[in-house]
């Protein structure tokens, strides 16, 4: 079984052992992440879906060492990564990424764990070659300079044709794609044991997105990293990701094996989330039907219940929604849901 | 489509007509004295039909964007023609067109950006209004609040600053700040990219109901063929800067007759195939 099991049952030692997650944003009344567990495992891919607000970007930046300073984290996050570049065959004692300071942060941000932003316009410099901005992530983990046969390498492993030309040039002067790829390759470049996509793949047209989520499971392969994929679509989840964990308002309201969840989605957010998903070769209703919606949305004072945070937008809710919190139910030993319905 | 709904589109007269549109940007690289032209229109050739949902599809850089600045008069094509309500309006300078502006109207894709973050909502709602000099006082308050309950957001809020709203709200208001000067044409770039799923359909069933009270004529661009298929009434496909195929929905998607047309839909099939395969456990 592949699947890091992520409430007790046996397997290796996971990658990264989360416990507990909690984010608190100064200035709001509750928390962006609240009791998240997480397990992911050496290779694995995870999907982490939700849509906005529902605290997936506060996890992945919290992973990442990269909260704003207004945010305070508790709980656990247990990184087995390797040490450095160097010794990249040993493993090193856990650390709690939660506890770490920027000095250890550095090393271990860009070369153990590294992320892809949303938007690689925006988080490549402008002002630099393409070459030298992947240059400059060897060259902050290493001692010996990074030699420009190593970056054509990398250039050539996210499939850039023309690697003489593209590591010569700016970003502005790159496609969007291109620029997708490359921030890509300098995410890789260190061969990090753990790969955070963020929304990777939004506003990119079809055949670039399908083409970007074929190379980064080329290179989860090649490179042996896991990684953590953050998504609102549930589509682009099947045939890609391993496992998947669903969050609404900060929780995790359900999670386990994609093909899994996707055929007995257990809890009604999840259910109704996989029901949203268009297909050309379906229409609504007859002409003009309206289309499946979720009703209302996410506000602040569903954060602050006492009950279930889904409770207010739920079809199945009951009188015990309204007051308690369900905990996590194992539907399957390796499939959890949050759901006081779940085995009614 | 059945021949009752083709029968009902067919007889819809077309809003917009243009025939031969061409638009060229010519550019110079920084620090060099290359120019190189970017070609963004070519012979356009596009119908869009009264009270219809006309999605216009494409890749990025296609030329989706630089036709809809044409049809918002805020640009100028190179050659060819634009009829609106009957009128040839690629030509006429600015004071003709003013009188025109109030009935095309626009929503952007960032509303963020779009919005002005220093104003409340019904600032951003009555500002068109006041321009226009429809209303002011408490009718243009009441006016405000009015369209604001239009859109699904509650009056309550209207003294609210826009980077208060969520996504999914600020579109709201983007469209009731469209709808203000009751428009008979709108044009939605990429307005729905960036939300989410359950957002996106909450728009678009808002984007319904306005048409069935106010016979409004959409323009819907986007590079989500598979979002906009499920409420289009036509289709229209660009490929580098040519309109390659337009028709309705069903004829689009069932019977698509250019290899563009079938390569973005083959693309969208691979991963709705896998996804209704992992859905149906196998089974499909």
């Amino acid at each position: 079984m592949s699947y890091g099991s992520s409430r007790g049952s046996s397997g290796a030692l996971p990658l990264l052992c989360v416990r507990g997650l909690r984010v608190q944003y100064s200035g709001s009344e509750s928390p962006a992440v609240a009791e998240a567990d997480l397990d992911i495992a050496r290779g694995e891919t995870i999907g982490v879906l939700g849509e906005s607000g529902s605290g997936k970007s506060t996890l992945a930046l919290s992973l990442i060492g990269l909260l704003p300073a207004k945010a305070t984290a508790q709980g656990t996050a247990f990184f087995h990564g390797h040490e450095t570049l160097n010794d990249a065959k040993e493993a090193r004692p856990a650390v709690n990424l939660l506890q770490i300071d920027e000095a250890q942060w550095r090393k271990i941000r860009g070369a153990r764990i590294s992320m892809i932003f949303q938007e690689p316009s925006l988080s490549l410099s402008p002002v630099m070659r393409v070459r030298d901005q992947i240059a400059e992530v060897l060259g902050a983990h290493r001692r010996d300079k990074p030699r420009r046969q190593e970056i054509e390498e990398a250039l050539k492993q996210v499939r850039l044709a023309d690697v003489d030309r593209i590591g010569s040039a700016y970003p502005h002067q790159l496609s969007g794609g291109q620029l997708h790829r490359i921030a890509i390759a300098q995410a890789i470049i260190c061969r990090p044991d753990l790969l955070i996509a963020d929304e990777a793949a939004r506003s990119l047209d079809v055949t670039v997105q399908a083409e970007v989520l074929n190379l980064l499971r080329e290179i989860n392969e090649a490179v042996g990293s896991a990684l953590l994929f953050i998504t609102h679509d549930p589509k682009l989840l099947a045939g890609f990701a391993d496992r998947v964990i669903v969050m609404y308002a900060g929780r995790v309201v359900e999670e386990g094996p994609v093909e899994r969840v996707f055929q007995q989605p257990q809890h009604p957010y999840t259910q109704a989330l996989l029901r949203l998903v268009p297909s050309i070769s379906k229409r609504p209703a007859s002409g003009g039907g309206r289309l499946p919606a979720i009703p209302s949305s996410l506000t602040d004072s569903d954060r602050l219940s006492l009950g279930c945070v889904f409770e207010p937008r739920c079809a199945a809710r009951i009188d015990v929604c309204r007051s308690d919190s369900p905990g996590m139910t194992a539907a399957a030993p390796d499939h959890h849901v949050s759901c006081f319905n779940y085995g009614n | 489509m059945g021949t009752e709904q083709a029968t009902r589109l067919a007889r819809k007269p077309a809003l917009f007509k243009m025939r031969g549109l061409s638009k060229r940007y010519v550019q110079r690289r920084p620090f060099s004295r290359k120019k190189f032209v970017i070609d963004a229109l070519v012979e356009v050739a596009l119908e869009i039909p009264s009270a219809c949902l006309t999605a216009l599809v494409g890749e990025s850089g296609s030329g989706k964007s630089t036709l809809a600045g044409c049809l918002a008069l805020l640009e100028k094509p190179d050659a060819g023609e634009i009829w609106f309500e009957g009128q040839e309006i690629s030509r006429l300078n600015d004071a003709k067109l003013d009188p025109l502006r109030h009935k095309i109207q626009m929503v952007f894709q960032d509303s963020a950006g779009a919005l002005n973050p220093r104003f409340s909502a019904a600032e951003i709602i009555a500002e068109p209004l006041e321009v226009q000099g429809r209303a002011s006082g408490q009718k243009l308050r009441n006016l405000t609040c009015e369209l604001m309950e239009e859109v699904g957001l509650s009056p309550d809020w209207a003294d609210r600053r826009t980077l208060e709203f969520s996504g999914g709200q600020r579109q709201r208001l983007a469209i009731a700040r469209a709808i203000a000067l009751k428009p008979s044409f709108l044009i939605l770039d990429e307005s729905l990219s960036g939300l989410d799923l359950s957002t996106q359909a909450q728009i678009l069933n808002l984007l319904l109901d306005l048409q069935a009270a106010h016979e409004l004529t959409y323009l819907l661009i986007s590079h989500d063929l598979s979002l906009v298929a499920q409420i289009a009434d036509f289709i229209a496909v660009m490929h580098e800067g040519r309109i390659v195929e337009q028709g309705p929905r069903q004829e689009v998607i069932g019977h698509p007759g250019q290899t563009q047309t079938r390569e973005l839909l083959n693309s969208i099939r691979v991963s709705e195939v896998a996804f209704q395969a992992a859905r149906a456990g196998g089974r499909s």
